[in-house]
């Protein structure tokens, strides 16, 4: 059936033709001259820019193989044919079938491709990467700049010429590269290997490689190409990341600062460090996985919604006072500080707790301190070294006149009397010593001007390294203290001015009564010499003329000079006892005793007297004094007892608390008591003088005497039973206690 | 007996001058006296001057001071006479009526060679007198100097 | 009334004869345990400064010194001089008894503040006289100066 077709067709000319003209190929027939003999509409319409007509036209083909291209725009666009030109016999005559094809579409892939080519190795020659192809063998085939740079060498040119062998030029390990391949080629997914290289000039580098490998049919590795970038910067980079984290993590973990992550959303915990366990109480298990409102750690939940809420808008929230619930229950006041961090996506808030309640604490005693101080009544201060005034109390404002805020920056020197202004200089020097100044009494100068008397203490200020920065002082007002010692010591003026005045007043006195007795003893006992010395001369004259009643009356007058005289000197002499200055010595009286004894001679002579002495203590008193004392007193006891047959007279001393008792007593005519007080007078007398002689001046001037020593006299007697006359001395024990008994008479 | 030495009685009483001069004289002793009333006059006899600036030169074997004298007083001739080196050789003995300690230490402070007390009884002033006259007139022997009386 | 007890004379003499022609001439008035004799200047001294073997006497002054000017250690114008050059015993009476006559020693003595100088006759009667009188007008009618003297 085929054929029958086949011999239908070929038979059917216009068939033929109608494909020819339909076809997309261009068709010309060309005869041995290069006439254009036939062409189709698709040939026409390729050179219909050149060729009007082209049938007939003449047509150069160029005598090349079966491929000929055929390269001509056409029309305004370039066009691009194919012309394949192919002998045809036809009857006996060989003509040259052309064929075109528009070959456009390839060829601007063709040109596309080769611009890509062009920029594909300018990548390749200028790439950042070190790019490279090396033959299994480890030949270098291609290498880029920079691959050439990363390893030492100018040029690519000269990297090829001078590495033999990559292994053992490139390789720090030259065993490294087969390594490398072995696990390439057992795997080929393993495309990354990080090695150490050697550059050109020895030194070393960590370089990772990335490798793809070109293979044959059987899989095999032909070359090895691909880049190699230095990571040893970036390793470094990484390290000091790591060491960052590390170092954030101790930070985190050893910060005295309580530091806890929590979402923003719940507050729920994702850590917390160890400060901020402590400050609440809890152990990190109960803490991490938990929200802060399980375990009920805001006091006012709203609080933490309101720093959530600022840390959203703004990323931070700083410095927010809060007051927290501590696991016990206790609360605590913390300063909080957050900010937004992003944890595996999602928002959590680093928040910073800083406990303050011991800073509240110390706030608040320094707040009660200061409520003391400024409430206190003494004027306290502090300043500077160099006298500026930067602190100022209530009491410093009564005290001194000035506000607050009028002195402080002011210098102290302006509350010192101009006078006294160096005063702060030897102040300021004996704190710089170390030493605090203590009640130094001292005048200020108020605002007013007036002065104020205070009492100031002073003390250095020192900062925490213990160096002296500044001055505190406290005054006190003590105008009132002083004006009391101003009239404690005007009386005490007053007082003594009045014992001067007293003093010169009895001194006057004294001075009167000595010029007094002066005159008395020279002017008294003249004209007494002179009747004595007259009527002396008169008895004389008178001899053998004279009666008996003129004689008589002669000796009255003597009789009565002798007894003036008399009279006179005793009274001298006692005025003169009340005078005298006392020498004190150590004196035995049993000696003073035996010598006045002694001394009676003549008026005891032919008298029976039993001296009963008993021992006698030595005292410090005048001894010229108290032997006038026994003189007086043994004088009398002798006197007094005349008319005894025989007479007894005792002396003896007692010891009583704080003086010895002397006494002396006689078996003699003894006194009425009711007038013993008159014994110790001056010229008192109780007995007749043709009785018993004396002036009466014994007594007092024993009892002036006794008294001039700081003791006293006093008398027992009864008429016709004798006398007993007591004297008291002071007397200082020495260690004597319990001795008493042996000092006792009688 | 030797002779006498001449005796300067400084001595304002008249009646103590008399009283002195008799209880001298029942003894002897009151040829050589010679008599001042006060202290001033005694300066002047002794230093040649005024009524005495004629007397012959020469000092008196010794001086008699009452200490209670109008103008200068006993204390103050005594001062002056040991004060001064051509006197302060001449024996001074004051003769008063009192011995008040004061005056008693002042004149042996100053120098005095004897100090006596008139006793108040005639008898015993007269002894005193005496004894007083004859010890500085007769017995002692004066510095160099002194005028002599003729016995 | 005096408050002195009785008064003692000091005799500064070296010559034995003289001591006792001196205590005969003085027994007329005196008791004789109230003279203190001394042998020589040294010892008078020691008598008057209570130095020595007077160191325990008993304090005060005597009345009168009667100084021997002829003495063995130290002489009487020595002793003179030192009691006059000494505040506290300057106020006793000194009678120097001597037996010259010499005017230099009457100088010096005067000189050194003697309160008489008395020249021993050659005759005894005449000197029993003289002493006695002597003594009498010292131990009895001259005031002696205070037994102490303070030294202000």
């Amino acid at each position: 059936m085929a054929d029958s077709f086949k011999v239908q067709y070929l038979e059917d000319a216009g068939l033929l033709r109608s494909l020819i003209d339909k076809s997309q190929d261009g068709m010309m027939l060309i005869d041995s001259r290069g006439i254009v003999l036939f062409a189709n509409a698709a040939a026409i319409a390729v050179f219909a820019d050149r060729y009007d007509h082209l049938v007939g036209a003449r047509f150069e083909i160029s005598n090349s193989s079966d491929d000929m291209e055929i390269i001509g725009p056409v029309r305004e666009d370039t066009r691009y044919f194919e012309m394949r030109a192919s002998e045809v016999r036809w009857r006996g005559q060989t003509y040259n079938l052309a064929v075109l094809r528009d070959i456009t579409g390839r060829k601007l892939v063709e040109q596309k491709l080769r611009i890509s080519e062009q920029n594909y190795r300018h990548l390749f020659e200028h790439a950042a990467l070190g790019i490279f192809q090396v033959s299994l063998r480890g030949e270098i085939k291609e290498a880029n700049h920079s691959f050439a740079r990363m390893f030492g060498y100018k040029s690519p040119q000269e990297m090829k010429e001078l590495v033999k062998k990559v292994d053992s030029d490139l390789f720090a390990d030259p065993s490294r590269r087969l390594q490398n391949i072995r696990q390439f080629q057992q795997n080929p997914a393993i495309g990354v290997f990080e090695n150490d290289y050697k550059r050109r000039d020895g030194s070393v580098f960590t370089g990772r490689a990335h490798l793809q490998s070109v293979r044959d049919a059987q899989g095999n590795i032909l070359h090895i190409e691909g880049f190699v970038e230095d990571i040893s910067e970036r390793r470094k980079s990484d390290e000091a990341l790591r060491k960052s984290e590390e170092r954030f993590s101790k930070v985190f973990s050893s910060s005295p600062v309580g530091i806890s992550i929590t979402t923003l959303s719940e507050g729920r915990f994702v850590d917390a460090n160890q400060a901020f366990l402590n400050v609440y109480g809890y152990a990190r298990d109960e803490v991490v996985g938990h929200t802060s409102s399980e375990l009920k750690m805001w006091v006012n939940p709203e609080v933490r919604d309101e720093i959530a809420s600022e840390i959203r808008e703004k990323g931070v929230a700083q410095e927010k006072e809060v007051t927290l619930r501590m696991k016990s229950g206790d609360l605590f006041t913390g300063i909080f500080s957050s900010e937004i961090i992003e944890i595996s996506g999602e928002d959590c808030m680093i928040g910073l707790l800083r406990d303050i309640t011991d800073q509240k604490l110390a706030y608040e005693a320094r707040s009660r301190l200061a409520v003391i101080v400024e409430s206190a009544s003494d004027a306290i201060l502090a300043k500077t070294l160099d006298g500026v005034i930067t602190a100022w109390n209530h009491g410093a404002e009564i005290l001194y006149g000035y506000s607050t805020a009028e002195i402080l920056g002011r210098n102290i020197r302006s509350l010192y009397p101009p006078e006294d202004v160096e005063e702060e200089d030897a102040i300021i020097k004996r704190l710089m010593n170390g030493e605090t100044v203590r009640q130094f009494e001292s005048v200020r100068i108020r605002k007013n001007g007036a002065p104020v008397d205070v009492s100031l203490t002073i003390s250095p200020i020192r900062d925490v390294e213990g160096r002296i920065v500044g001055v505190s002082q406290i005054a006190r007002d003590i105008s009132e203290r002083k004006k009391v010692e101003q009239q404690i010591r005007s009386l005490n003026e007053e007082l003594e001015k009045r014992v001067r005045e007293r003093t010169a007043q009895l001194e006057a006195a004294n001075k009167e009564l000595e010029a007094f007795s002066y005159s008395v003893s020279h002017d008294l006992r003249a004209p007494l010499r002179h009747i004595h010395g007259y009527s002396d001369l008169l008895t004389r004259s008178m001899e053998g003329k004279s009666d008996e009643k003129e004689l008589r009356y002669l000796k009255y007058i003597s009789d009565s000079v002798r007894e003036m005289g008399e009279l006179i000197d005793d009274l001298l002499a006692f005025s003169r006892m009340g005078r005298i200055e006392m020498r004190k010595t150590s004196v035995d009286l049993r000696m003073i005793v035996e010598g006045v004894i002694g001394s009676f001679g003549e008026e005891i002579s032919g008298r029976d007297i039993q001296w009963d002495i008993s021992d006698l203590p030595t005292v410090e008193a005048d001894a010229a004094m108290l032997r006038l004392v026994f003189q007086n007193l043994l004088g009398n006891a002798v006197k007094y007892t005349r008319p005894r047959p025989k007479a007894i007279i005792s002396i003896g001393s007692e010891f009583r608390s704080n003086e010895v008792i002397f006494s002396v007593k006689d078996n003699g005519v003894g006194f009425d008591m009711k007038y013993a007080n008159n014994l110790f007078g001056v010229f008192q007398r109780l007995h007749r003088a043709d009785e018993f002689e004396g002036t009466g001046i014994g007594l007092a001037n024993v009892r002036r005497i006794i008294h001039r020593h700081g003791g006293n006299t006093w008398a027992e007697g009864a008429t016709d039973h004798g006398a007993t006359f007591y004297f008291s001395l002071p007397y200082q024990k020495k260690g004597q206690d319990g001795t008493l008994e042996e000092h006792t008479s009688r | 007996m030797e002779r006498l030495k001449s005796i300067l009685l400084a001595e304002d009483n008249h009646m103590d001058v008399e009283l002195t001069l008799e209880a001298l004289g029942r003894h002897n002793l009151a040829n050589e006296v010679e008599v001042v009333n006060d202290g001033a006059e005694a300066l002047e006899y002794l230093y040649r001057r005024g009524k005495f600036s004629s007397r012959p030169a020469g000092n008196p074997a010794v001086v008699l001071l009452d200490i209670k004298m109008p103008k200068v007083n006993g204390l103050e001739v005594l001062k002056e006479i040991k004060g001064d080196p051509n006197l302060k050789m001449m024996p001074v003995v004051v003769l008063t009526s009192s011995r008040e300690e004061s005056d008693l230490i002042r004149s042996y402070n100053l120098g005095v060679n004897a100090y006596v007390v008139k006793p108040l009884e005639f008898e015993e002033f007269v002894t005193a007198v005496s004894r007083l006259g004859v010890f500085w007139a007769i017995i002692n022997e004066p510095p160099p100097g002194s005028s002599r009386g003729i016995a | 009334m005096r408050m002195d007890s009785i008064r003692s004379i000091l005799l500064a003499e070296d010559n034995q004869m003289d001591v006792e022609l001196t205590l005969e001439a003085l027994g007329q008035h005196i008791f004789a345990n109230d003279v203190v004799v001394v042998g020589d200047g040294a010892e008078a001294l020691d008598y008057l400064r209570r130095n020595g073997k007077y160191a325990d006497r008993q304090e005060g002054n005597p009345a009168v010194v009667l100084l021997d000017l002829k003495m063995p250690k130290v002489d009487g114008l020595k002793v003179l001089k030192e009691i006059k050059g000494d505040v506290s015993l300057r106020t006793i009476p000194v009678v120097v008894l001597t037996s010259s006559r010499e005017e230099k020693d009457l100088v010096k003595s005067y000189q050194l503040g003697v309160n008489a100088y008395v020249v021993k006759p050659v005759d005894f009667h005449d000197f029993v006289e003289a002493v006695s009188k002597l003594d009498v007008f010292w131990a009895i009618v001259n005031e002696p100066p205070p037994a102490r003297v303070n030294a202000g």
